[in-house]
């Protein structure tokens, strides 16, 4: 057997602070967002998403 | 050979009759949970499968679960006003992987970007705002390119969990997409 798959990510002190301010200001990298654009116009010609 | 394109992959979830024998990725543990552990979570939806298939040949998976990212020790005193929630719901890309005959044609990108197709779907029917992943370490860089946060400064595994606001960058695509 394989290594069970973890569920929940607890994440504590300074990662929770430094989460916490991604949250309100999150950064994506040019690629990253190259790639959720095509997603959105794929699932919306597959009429997956509208 | 150049990158395929997401049109050349055809995606299908694991069933009983999906022959995954010949998979072999670069990493000896996801073979292992391909091949001993995937159809059973199917099964028990513990976990949920898709294997991503180039001119009949198995090229790579990934599987999805549910998850949550809890932000715990930030006491009241040191707390934001605007940091609202503590718990968000998420997906997770609990596994990936390519297989190890198939490099250089952008194969994890398509399989990323099925992933997030889906998260799009199954974001209208239920909460999901993040997507997690847990990398393992060679991986770390690839999913940083592709827009992904290190979680935790110091990881207490031998894989690396990351993040990305996925409902907030597509929020602000769609308005360009209209």
């Amino acid at each position: 057997m394989a290594k069970p798959i973890e569920i929940g990510l607890v994440l504590e002190g300074d990662d929770a602070r430094r989460f916490h301010k991604y949250m309100e200001n999150p950064k994506i990298t040019k690629e990253g967002r190259e790639l959720i654009r095509e997603a959105i116009k794929i699932a919306k010609k597959e009429k997956l998403y509208v | 050979m150049s990158n395929l394109s997401y049109f050349d992959l055809f995606f299908k979830p694991l069933d009983a009759s999906c022959d995954v024998s010949q998979f072999h990725s670069t990493e000896q543990e996801l073979d292992d949970f391909l091949k001993e552990d995937a159809l059973n979570n199917q099964l028990n939806r513990l976990s949920v499968t898709f294997l991503a298939y180039w001119n009949d040949n198995l090229v790579g998976y990934f599987t999805l679960i549910n998850d949550s990212i809890v932000a715990e020790a930030v006491t009241e005193s040191d707390r934001e006003p605007s940091w609202a929630y503590r718990k968000y719901p998420a997906i997770k890309i609990a596994r990936m992987a390519r297989h190890r005959d198939f490099d250089n044609k952008g194969i994890g990108t398509l399989m990323l970007l099925r992933i997030f197709v889906i998260t799009l779907h199954v974001s209208q029917f239920t909460g999901c705002r993040i997507i997690t992943v847990d990398s393992k370490t060679g991986a770390v860089e690839w999913y940083r390119k592709k827009g992904f946060t290190l979680a935790q400064m110091r990881p207490r595994d031998d894989t690396v969990p990351l993040y990305m606001d996925f409902h907030r960058f597509v929020s602000q695509e769609d308005l360009h997409t209209l």
